[in-house]
């Protein structure tokens, strides 16, 4: 029985539900009303998004899906190695940042865990290896500090002198 | 990166400098980072324990950042040390690296033998006694070092502290044939003395009462360190007893204070092999052990005879042996251990000076090899190391004036408190040079109470100075006060 998603500009896609269940969210949603054959609507994700999240999940239909309790250790374990991403998991990120972090939240409000650890350590690559400056600027964010709170951080941290 | 719980995703992701770089980024980030620190640097912090599904051990006042960061600090310091102490083998360089000249001294040298180590004068005018004829030292607490002192043929000792804060500590009279010995400590404010016959106790400073006592060895000579309420222990010396079919010396215990009911652990140093030296920290018992190391064993004959050196961690729970050093193989000149939580100092005496070989313990690695200037001979009363911050005081052991740089540096040191420790440690040593010779005939003796007295006898000149190393800068040089009666040139 096919699912269909419906995006926030009324993109409609059409999935096997193998595929739909990669998401925790649409899974439990599922379970709960039945397959009513009903679109089922999305309002915190685009099409365009939608469309990328879709192709991940097709991609990954047949990996086994963690518990919660597995996805925990897994993260856990796993949390510092940010290199580990396989080679169609990193053609499929390399999107522009804006993407990526439409991605992240779409991955994160759908319960799609795989997903949501791929577009975060792709940011964490993203961010190993800049200075705050270079942050700032990758992700558009404000340098709210005072000069006398920068300076105290900074001081702070001087251990890491290269920081 | 606008949701806390995706940015903390991305954080866990992260090595420790890039944490660091975040933090400056922005309040919020800064604030998400500060709120979740021992969440984010705990995979960090647990990388660098000696043992596997360990944590390390973290003080009170600590977080795992501050152990990343002062492992990490650590870890820079080392190489300059290392690279410092190649560089300047000639004490007088120290004179040119434009150094801090804090002062004189004079050593009185009169009535004591030639051996270097006996040169106690200059501590026991520390001790404020002319009467007394037995002082060992030790480090116990921050700024404060006590001193055994005592009259040995009577059999009366006590416990002096540095500090006038802290009471001395009046011991009960023993009958043993030698004068009680402090041992070393390492993160404990109690005091280890060997009274004895392997007898230990341990007294509480701040109530001048004994917490504990039993004996740890059976045998006559007790050598060991306390970390917390665990001593870990072993005879340093060959038996008597030629009928004795163990030799005590490759027997190492590890006893709780607190319950001597028996030892928590024992174990034997594995043949061939005898135990040089122990030490412990919260999660590791080193233990070095060698052959033939001493004249005691005899001439080296043959092949077969060559010394064997080796070091080995036990954990101080199981006992079980988590890893030896492998790179320490063929080594034969150890003295002493030290241990912090992420380092063993592996102290050794070759014939051209003294090295200190730095193992690490995450890895089992020799890390660093710092080869001690050639004037520096060994000096048995310079291992104090009381906290990873100060693990390398030892250098500043002279030989010619060993206990007066332990004195010194030690009272170099500073308590920490959170964010303090890079703005007030000292890196150092204190060097003391030898100007000339007996030329001093006639100096002046600041006494007890302040009074100048002449004395007539025979004196050695030493420049002091301090030198500061690698690392970060000292502000300035630590104080060079009258806290110590040193007997001061005239």
């Amino acid at each position: 029985m096919p699912v269909v998603l419906q995006a926030s500009d009324n993109q409609q896609f059409t999935i096997e539900k193998a595929v739909a269940e990669r998401s925790m969210l649409l899974k439990n949603m599922l379970e709960d009303v039945g397959e009513a054959g009903e679109p089922i609507p999305l309002p915190n994700v685009a099409g365009s998004i939608l469309k990328k999240v879709i192709e991940y999940c097709e991609h990954h239909k047949e990996d086994p899906v963690p518990s919660a309790e597995e996805d925990k250790d897994a993260f856990e374990s796993s949390r510092r190695k940010a290199d580990d991403i396989d080679e169609w998991d990193a053609q499929f990120i390399k999107v522009g940042n804006e993407e990526l972090f439409e991605i992240i939240l779409a991955a994160n409000y759908l319960d799609i865990k795989p997903l949501l650890d791929l577009g975060c350590k792709t940011v964490a690559n993203m961010i190993k290896g800049k200075t705050p400056e270079q942050i700032r600027e990758m992700f558009n964010i404000e340098n709210d500090f005072t000069p006398e709170e920068e300076d105290q951080i900074r001081r702070e941290n001087e251990w890491a002198a290269d920081a | 990166m606008d949701l806390p719980e995706i940015a903390l995703r991305v954080f866990c992701y992260l090595d420790s400098i890039s944490l660091v770089r975040c933090e400056r980024v922005c309040r919020d980030w800064s604030s998400l980072l500060i709120q979740n620190e021992n969440h984010l640097w705990c995979a960090f912090a647990a990388a660098l324990s000696p043992v596997n599904g360990r944590l390390p051990h973290r003080l009170e006042w600590e977080t795992w950042k501050d152990i990343v960061r002062l492992k990490h600090a650590w870890d820079k310091v080392l190489p300059k040390l290392t690279a410092e102490s190649r560089r300047l083998h000639d004490p007088a360089e120290y004179l040119q690296e434009a150094p801090t000249i804090v002062g004189e001294v004079v050593v009185d040298t009169t009535g004591h033998n030639k051996d270097r180590r006996s040169k106690v004068s200059v501590m026991d005018s520390y001790s404020s006694s002319e009467t007394r004829d037995y002082i060992q030292t030790q480090a116990v607490g921050p700024h404060i070092v006590y001193a055994i002192t005592g009259i040995s043929h009577i059999g009366t000792f006590d416990i002096r502290a540095s500090s006038i804060s802290a009471p001395s500590i009046k011991l009960p009279a023993t009958s043993f044939q030698h004068p009680p010995r402090l041992q070393r400590v390492f993160h404990s404010t109690l005091i280890p003395v060997h009274e004895g016959m392997g007898w230990m106790s341990f007294w509480d400073p701040r109530h001048t009462d004994r917490q504990g006592r039993f004996r740890a060895i059976d045998d006559e000579y007790c050598q060991g360190q306390l970390y917390e309420h665990l001593y870990a222990c072993f005879n340093p010396r060959w038996s008597d007893d030629e009928s004795e079919t163990v030799d005590a010396r490759r027997i190492v215990r590890l006893w709780d204070v607190k319950c001597p009911s028996q030892p928590i652990l024992s174990w034997n140093a594995q043949l061939p092999g005898h135990v040089v030296d122990v030490a412990l920290n919260d999660s590791l018992v080193a233990c070095a052990y060698g052959s033939r190391l001493d004249a005691e064993a005899g001439p080296i004959d043959n092949a077969q005879d060559t010394p064997v050196f080796g070091l080995e961690f036990r954990s101080v729970v199981t006992g079980d042996l988590v890893r030896s050093v492998p790179a320490l193989s063929g080594v034969q000149d150890v003295i002493f251990l030290v241990m912090t939580r992420f380092y063993c100092l592996v102290v050794r005496a070759p014939d051209d000076g003294q090295l200190v070989t730095v193992v690490d313990l995450a890895t089992g690695n020799v890390a660093h090899e710092i080869n001690l200037m050639e004037s520096f001979i060994r000096t048995y009363g310079g291992l104090h190391v009381k906290d990873d911050e100060t693990m390398l005081m030892l250098w500043s052991s002279s030989n010619r004036l060993a206990c007066l740089d332990l004195i010194r540096g030690c009272w170099t040191l500073h308590e920490r408190k959170r964010d303090e420790l890079f703005e007030k440690w000292h890196y150092g040593v204190w060097v003391a040079i030898e100007q000339n010779e007996h030329v001093c005939n006639r100096v002046k003796v600041l006494g007890t109470n302040g009074t100048i007295k002449s004395s007539i006898s025979d004196k050695s000149r030493f420049r002091v100075i301090w030198k500061a190393i690698g690392g970060v800068p000292s502000v300035s040089p630590p104080s060079w006060t009258s806290e110590c009666n040193i007997i001061l040139n005239g």
